[in-house]
Order: structure tokens, then C-alpha cells, then sequence
């Protein structure tokens, strides 16, 4: 029973993916019916000059924000460690309600605070958004891995001579690398597929993948979105398992 | 002034939010010394092994090293390096490159670096595993490793924490016997917290003991053991018997000689009767004192034995057969339970249960304590 059940769960929650992988290689343009197996959607994105603007938006966006993130976060994550701030459980607190608090507040928040100090709508207040969506993210992951370290680790290097300086780069850092990695590529799969804020603080000109995708939609379910959803999905796939990978592997080195 | 200390410390404190965990502690450690912190746990052992590698700054005191004052002195600038307690060896580097550390830290010449690892390495009988990394080393190896990495700095002094507490007995017993060699062969001062008697007991060649964050005696390890100052000490160094009394006759001065004289004195001891002891101090009658007698100072048989002063009628109440030895738990007609411990010979019977016996000892057998 039970096990018929969770199949069923896993069903369910592949089902929608497994139509849009399947329909993107439809030769049939319209309607659910299957016409037989094509490329053709995989090879009109590739020429398709509004995509490939979106495309490069979301990759640069994608790339500066979680790279802008994983700086921030992981200053933050350190900052609260090294300093013993008092009361950690606090900030961690702050840390974590952004990532619950509603999208869409953060949203309409950042959308009044920009019309509020005038800030022309384009890359620059996606970049904001992005990477302030991101930054806990990377943040809750450093600092998991940093609570585990063993603090002893980081005392022994500057028992042996160490400067704090070179005691962090030759012993911490190295230790803390697959999470700040980790923590780069989670973030930056997130902000690849983001809508609700980019809908909101997107600019004319300043279109991503997602917001592209949805105003396609407006006219028709054309299989060409499904392609690119499709790409979106692989890309997000592949970012999340070595993410995953890369947080696992050195598991042996902490105590 | 030439310095024979490696390190001195002076009227050393340190608060903790209202704990005191280290208080007025002088100690002075001599060049090449071994020399071991012993106290139960929480009395401040490790927070004043901090203290000398600058982990944590004294709130109170002084402590110099080599003559030089480290107030304010960062622990990458003290020429000390320390064995942690679960040896904090570094996860993402080999056993050689761990042992390097210091060294290119330090930006020591790669040849001479190379030759020192490889020496410290053999020093710890570990030059097959240079290239290993530390999670595929068994705990006395990496114990090993942590010492090679200290040692290869050839620091003034060595501070290890409890580095015995994650081996097992049988290995524990082998590295005592190893840290004493090489500690004999690099000549470089140890400071060695334990608390474990016996591994003081057997490794130092001085003992401070400390109790809630003080110290409470330094002396050698048989002046310990012989001469506990306080009740403290006599219970925490060894099994003692200790007997609460008072002064009942305190006679004219025995013996002069060092360290101080010695009085003969009565005692009358709760549960014992009238007692014989020896006295360093001075003593006014009346006084409530407290008589340490060591379980393997009592001579039992079954009919008195004329020079031995002291004599108490008991009853076995358990023989705890050990190997060598024989413990035995003695109760006496007060009620009083008396330790003793008898070595085991098979020519010689042990006593059995229930079998009455005779507790001798001579005044000079028994320490008395006046805390
Ligand atoms: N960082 C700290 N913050 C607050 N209190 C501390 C800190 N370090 C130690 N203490 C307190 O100071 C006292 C002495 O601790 P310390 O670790 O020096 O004892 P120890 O003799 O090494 O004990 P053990 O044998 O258990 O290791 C204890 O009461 C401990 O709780
Ligand atoms: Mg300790």
C-alpha cells in the first residue's frame, strides 16, 4: 500500500516534467497529439534572436548575482563565527526568513524601493534583486559547513606560526571551498530560473529566460517553449547535482 | 640574569562570565623539564595550557617565556607549539604536508623543509605514511603526527592536552613509555596536562596539581605521592585512607633535618583510637587534623608485630584479587572501612573474608594534614 503510494507521489511530481521533456521533441505543432520525434524546436531557439538576448541576460545576471552572493554570504557566515556574535540562533533567524518571507513581497518591496529612489528598471535592479535572493541562500550553506568545522583546525595553524591571514586561505578556506561552491552553484540555479522578482524588476530591455518564456505563452503553448524548457531544466539539473556532489565529497574532513 | 625557566608564570587569572577558571597560579617550568598539569576535569588545566600558547590572554599575572613577557604576544609569535587533545591535524593535507606546516608558514628553503619533515617524521616512527592523509590513520598514528608537527618547529616548549585521552590502555601505556624517550632525546621542555595520576605520576619529573584553578602542591612525583599537602591531594594522587582527628600530645622535636623538622605526635583518630604520627609542622593540641595513610603502608597479620607503633583490630570484609596485588576492604569494630593493599605471593596465603586481622604501621608511615 504504502509503497504504491509513494509511487504514485513520484508520479505525480514527474508527471509535468516528463510532459514538457517529451512534447519538446513533438513534431506536431499544435494540441497534445503526438506527431512523431523532432530537433526542430531544440534548432529554432538556437536561431530565435529574443531568446538568445533573454538567454545571455539570465546567464550574466545568473553569473554576477550568485557570484556577488557567494562574496556577501560567505563574509556574513564568517563574520558571525569568527566574531562570536552574541546570540547566533538570532542571526541565523534573520538569515532564514528571507527565504520563507513570500516571493512576491520581496517582490513588490523591491519594486517600490526602487521606484522610491528613482532607480531606472534594467540589468542594475535585477542584479540587486537577484543577489539579494540569493545571498541567505549561500549564506545557510556556508554556515552549516562552518558550524561543523572544528574550530581547534584553525588554532593549530596559527599555533604553528600561522598568520590569522594565512591560517584562514591555507586551513579554513580549503575545508570551506565545497560549500562555498556549493552554495555559488545553488544560487546561481536559482537565479537562472527566478520570475517572480525578475517579472517585477525587469526593465524593457533587461528580459531572462523565465519572463521570455511566459510572454511566449501568451499567444500559445508553442513547442519551442517547451524546448527551451526543457534546456532550462537540464541546466538547472546539472548545476543542483554538482552543487550537491561538490557539498558531499569532502564530508570526510569534517569532525 | 641567566633564565633556567622556560617559562614563569606569575599570579596568573582568568575570568570566564563569573567563573573564575584560573586563579594566582605561579609556576615556573625548568629548561628540559617535563612537567605535568594534573587536576580533575573543569579545574583549569586546559585554560592555562591557553593561556601559555596565547589562545586566551590572563586577566590577572604575567607569563614569560624564555625571559620574554607575552602579554600581548599573538600565538603565531610564541616559540611554543601544542599536541590538542583530538590533535586537530589538518583534514585536507597529507601527513607530510601537515608536519610541513609550520615550517612553510615560516618559509623555510624546500631542501632543508624536505629533511626536516622526513626527520621528525622518522622521529615518530612514521616515515612509511608521509603520503597518507590524516582520515586514513588510526589514532595513535595521528597522535603521532601531531607530535611530529609540533617538534619539527623545535619550539621551547611543548604543550600537549590530555594527548593520551583518545587511545586505548594497552597503546596509551606504549606512548608513555615513547613520549618519555623522546622527550629525553629532543630536550625540549614539555608541559603536559592530564588528569590521569598515574600517567603524571610515571612521565613528569614535577607535578603541579590544581584544584578549581588553583595549585594546590608542585613537587616531584614521590613528594606528591609521600608528602600530599592538602586532603585534596592525597585523594586525587593515588588511593589514600583519610582518617579525621585531632591533636591529643604533641611531643619535644624528633629528628632536625630537611626539609624542616619532624615532631612525633598523638592523634586520637574518629573510629581508630590513639594513633602515632609524624609531624612536619608544628601542631597545638586540640588541633582538628586529618591522617593520610596509604593503603600499601599498612602491614596486616594475624598477631601483632612488635616495632610497628600503630595497631587497629579489623575484620576482612573483601579480597579483591588483582594479579600482583590484593586489595583488600578491612572494617574495623567502629564501623570504619580501611583500604589496604597487600602484593600477592602464591607462598604466601591471602587473607580470606570474615577472617579478623591486625592494621600496623609506623608513625612515620602516615602524613598528617592539617587541610
Ligand atoms: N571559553 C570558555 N567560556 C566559558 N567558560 C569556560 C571557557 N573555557 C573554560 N571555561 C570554564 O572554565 C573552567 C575550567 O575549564 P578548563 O577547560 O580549563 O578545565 P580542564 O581542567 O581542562 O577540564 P577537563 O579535564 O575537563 O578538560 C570550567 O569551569 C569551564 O567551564
Ligand atoms: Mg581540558
Amino acid at each position: 500500500m504504502l509503497a504504491a503510494a509513494g509511487w504514485a507521489t513520484l508520479l505525480f511530481l514527474y508527471m509535468p516534467i516528463l510532459v514538457v521533456l517529451v512534447f519538446s521533441f513533438n513534431a506536431s505543432q499544435y494540441g497534445a497529439r503526438w506527431g512523431g520525434f523532432t530537433w526542430e524546436w531544440y534548432a529554432r531557439l538556437a536561431h530565435n534572436q529574443n531568446i538568445l538576448r533573454a538567454a545571455w541576460n539570465s546567464l550574466l545576471i545568473g553569473v554576477v548575482s550568485s557570484a556577488l552572493a557567494t562574496v556577501l554570504g560567505t563574509m556574513a557566515a564568517l563574520a558571525v563565527e569568527r566574531f562570536r556574535w552574541a546570540r547566533p540562533e538570532l542571526w541565523e533567524g534573520f538569515f532564514f526568513i528571507p527565504i520563507v518571507v513570500p516571493e512576491l513581497m520581496m517582490a513588490i518591496g523591491f519594486l517600490l524601493l526602487f521606484g522610491v529612489f528613482g532607480f531606472p528598471f534594467g540589468l542594475g535592479t535585477l542584479l540587486l534583486g537577484h543577489t539579494t535572493l540569493n545571498l541567505p541562500i549561500v549564506w545557510l550553506i556556508v554556515r552549516a559547513r562552518l558550524k561543523k568545522l572544528d574550530p581547534r583546525l584553525e588554532e593549530a595553524a596559527l599555533d604553528l606560526g600561522a598568520t590569522p591571514w594565512t591560517a584562514f586561505w591555507r586551513v579554513t578556506f580549503p575545508l570551506l571551498s565545497p560549500a562555498i561552491v556549493g552554495g555559488a552553484l545553488t544560487a546561481f540555479a536559482i537565479s537562472i530560473d527566478d520570475f517572480v522578482i525578475s517579472f517585477f524588476v525587469a526593465g524593457p530591455n533587461s528580459t531572462t529566460l523565465p519572463i521570455q518564456i511566459y510572454s511566449m505563452l501568451k499567444f500559445s503553448i508553442s513547442p519551442e517553449v517547451n524546448a527551451l524548457s526543457a534546456v532550462l531544466f537540464v541546466a538547472s539539473m546539472v548545476l543542483v547535482g554538482a552543487a550537491h556532489f561538490l557539498q558531499d565529497r569532502k564530508e570526510g574532513y569534517v569532525h | 640574569m641567566s633564565e633556567q625557566a622556560t617559562v614563569r608564570m606569575e599570579g596568573v587569572g582568568k575570568l570566564f562570565h563569573g567563573v573564575q577558571a584560573v586563579e594566582g597560579v605561579d609556576l615556573e617550568i625548568r629548561r628540559g623539564e617535563f612537567f605535568a598539569l594534573l587536576g580533575p576535569s573543569g579545574c583549569g588545566k586546559t585554560t592555562l595550557l591557553r593561556m601559555v600558547a596565547g589562545f586566551e590572554m590572563p586577566d590577572r599575572g604575567s607569563i614569560r617565556i624564555g625571559g620574554r613577557d607575552m602579554t600581548g604576544v599573538p600565538a603565531n609569535e610564541r616559540p611554543v607549539n601544542m599536541v590538542f587533545q583530538q590533535y586537530a591535524l589538518f583534514p585536507h593535507l597529507s601527513v607530510a604536508e601537515n608536519v610541513a606546516f609550520g615550517l612553510r608558514v615560516r618559509r623555510t628553503p624546500e631542501p632543508e623543509l624536505r629533511e626536516r619533515v622526513a626527520e621528525a617524521l622518522a622521529s615518530v616512527q612514521l616515515a612509511g605514511l608521509a603520503g597518507r592523509m590524516p582520515a586514513q590513520l588510526s589514532g595513535g598514528q595521528q597522535q603521532r603526527v601531531a607530535l611530529a608537527r609540533a617538534l619539527v618547529n623545535r619550539p621551547e616548549l611543548l604543550l600537549l592536552d590530555e594527548p593520551m585521552a583518545a587511545l586505548d590502555e594497552k597503546l596509551r601505556e606504549d606512548m608513555r613509555q615513547e613520549l618519555k624517550t623522546l622527550q629525553h632525546r629532543v630536550g625540549i621542555s614539555f608541559l603536559y596536562v592530564t588528569h590521569d595520576q598515574q600517567e603524571a605520576l610515571e612521565l613528569a619529573d614535577r607535578i603541579a596539581v590544581m584544584e578549581r584553578g588553583k595549585v594546590v602542591q608542585v613537587g616531584a612525583p614521590q613528594e606528591i605521592y609521600e608528602v600530599p599537602q592538602t586532603a585534596f591531594v592525597a585523594d586525587f594522587v593515588g588511593v589514600s585512607n583519610l582518617i579525621p582527628g585531632k591533636v591529643v600530645e604533641r611531643e619535644r622535636l624528633l629528628v632536625e633535618s630537611a626539609p624542616g623538622a619532624s615532631r612525633r605526635v598523638v592523634l586520637a583518630l574518629d573510629g581508630f583510637g590513639r594513633v602515632e604520627a609524624v609531624s612536619r609542622s608544628a601542631m597545638e593540641t586540640g588541633a582538628r587534623v586529618t591522617l593520610c595513610l596509604r593503603p600499601e603502608r599498612i602491614h596486616l597479620a594475624a598477631s601483632p608485630v612488635e616495632d610497628l607503633v600503630n595497631r587497629v583490630l579489623g575484620m576482612v570484609e573483601r579480597a579483591l584479587f588483582l594479579g600482583s596485588e590484593i586489595h583488600y576492604h578491612i572494617r574495623l569494630k567502629s564501623g570504619t572501612l580501611v583500604r589496604v593493599h597487600d602484593s600477592y605471593s602464591p607462598l604466601q596465603p591471602a587473607r580470606r573474608e570474615g577472617e579478623s586481622v591486625y592494621l600496623q604501621w609506623r608513625a612515620e608511615d602516615s602524613t598528617v594534614l592539617t587541610r
